[in-house]
């Protein structure tokens, strides 16, 4: 038996040793965690792991066990998007999509980890997702966008 | 899915998972990134190791001490405050871009895969790094001598005997692996060079300092090469002229 969080909600799954968790995503409806190749290289895979951006394909699903699963469905609440995503949109950071969630879920690692992100710190984030269509300018200003935006918000929160 | 896992164990003691990694169709399994993306079909049980492994990471002037459970991005994260010029810092980020997979990859996997592709093993063989191995009991040795025989439990280098420490690495891009990785280090008026790369596997050659000139730079890529194959990134004369470039350069710097 494995237990862990998947997006607030407790899971209790009892599946065939050498199932991953991204085989179980899938079957589960969570598309936003996408198969890109069975080596991680890709990230299209990516889920958060206790905040931490890993790669679902990697992990077998008993070593999850205990841990705290984030994915994207679980940014947006109803029609409203997370201001993240919203970033995104605004910076046209978005072209076919396949790689987007991956990113968004990297940024979101690097904002709960590090206050003051630097660009550098972005790069090396997203450097474990890869994108065929718009490249990472546009995401990484996106991703510049909501850390700063972020920032002052917390700051003005003080 | 990896289809051939029958069964996963997970031993209470490092005894018994030494014991079980012995038996045929076994594997350790601790981060495992390497082991699920190859999914070898002949491996049958994996034996997790997760509970057994510190994950905690010692860093001083003196020594660096890496526990086997601990992840190359844990590694990079205790290290960047203490010491920004740590040379495995660059070897770990050169060894894994993808900071989704460097929270997976632990030290312990790092070593154990052996792999001579990767920068940071080249790294620990240059700067003989001692291995606390499980084999029934706790032992020490340097990494150069390890037949890859029992559990690593413990990666530790000291860096207060070292008088310089550099890497070089060839590669198409930059996020690639390396074709050819070369680590060097001086200490007691000798320069020893870990030469790595897509190659069978990982090399060391000393030379004394008063003995470094043109003609032991091209005996050591002479006789690295010889771990080297022919393919798509070039010929083996190419490959020798790598590595005889980063092993003068390296010398040059250290």
């Amino acid at each position: 038996m494995t237990t862990f969080q998947l997006n607030g909600k407790t899971v209790i799954v009892d599946l065939r040793p050498g199932t991953t968790l991204l085989d179980y995503l899938r079957q589960e409806g969570f598309f936003s965690v996408k198969y890109g190749s069975d080596k991680g290289e890709t990230g299209a895979d990516s889920v958060l792991v206790d905040g931490k951006i890993m790669n679902a394909s990697l992990m077998l699903i008993h070593t999850v066990n205990g841990k705290t699963i984030e994915t994207v469905e679980s940014f947006a609440t109803g029609r409203d998007v997370h201001p993240l995503q919203d970033a995104f949109i605004e910076e046209g950071a978005i072209q076919c999509g396949y790689c987007t969630p991956g990113m968004i879920l990297a940024i979101e690692s690097l904002a709960r980890e590090i206050e003051t992100p630097s660009e550098d710190n972005v790069k090396d984030v997203l450097a474990g997702v890869y994108c065929r269509c718009t490249g990472y300018v546009k995401p990484i200003k996106a991703a510049i966008k909501y850390l700063a935006a972020k920032n002052t918000k917390g700051h003005e929160g003080k | 899915m990896w289809y051939s896992i029958k069964s996963i164990q997970t031993p209470q003691t490092l005894d018994e998972a030494f014991l079980q990694q012995q038996q045929e169709g076994s594997a350790l399994f601790s981060g495992g990134s390497y082991l699920v993306a190859e999914k070898n079909p002949s491996i049958r049980t994996l034996i997790d190791i997760n509970g057994l492994v510190d994950n905690f990471v010692n860093a001083d002037d003196k020594a660096v001490t890496i526990q086997a459970g601990a992840t190359l991005q844990s590694f990079m994260d205790t290290v960047k405050p203490i010491n920004p010029n740590c040379r495995l810092f660059d070897g770990a980020r050169a060894s894994c871009p993808s900071k989704n997979i460097r929270n997976q990859r632990t030290f312990g996997g790092e070593v154990g895969q052996n792999r001579p592709n990767s920068d940071a093993l080249v790294f620990l063989h240059a700067v003989d790094a001692d291995l606390t191995i499980y084999t029934g009991s706790e032992r020490t040795i340097s990494i150069r001598e390890w037949d890859g025989n029992g559990i690593v439990t413990q990666i530790a280098y000291y860096p207060n005997k070292i008088e310089s420490i550099e890497l070089q690495r060839f590669s198409v891009l930059q996020s690639a692996p390396a074709i050819v990785i070369v680590g060097g280090i001086r200490r007691s008026g000798q320069l020893e060079f870990a030469i790595g790369g897509t190659a069978h596997k990982i090399q060391t050659f000393n030379v004394m300092m008063n003995n470094w000139n043109k003609n032991s730079i091209s005996e050591i890529a002479k006789n690295a090469v010889r771990q080297f194959i022919p393919d798509h990134f070039g010929s083996l004369a190419y490959k020798e002229s790598l590595i005889a470039t980063a092993v003068k350069r390296l010398g040059d710097a250290l």
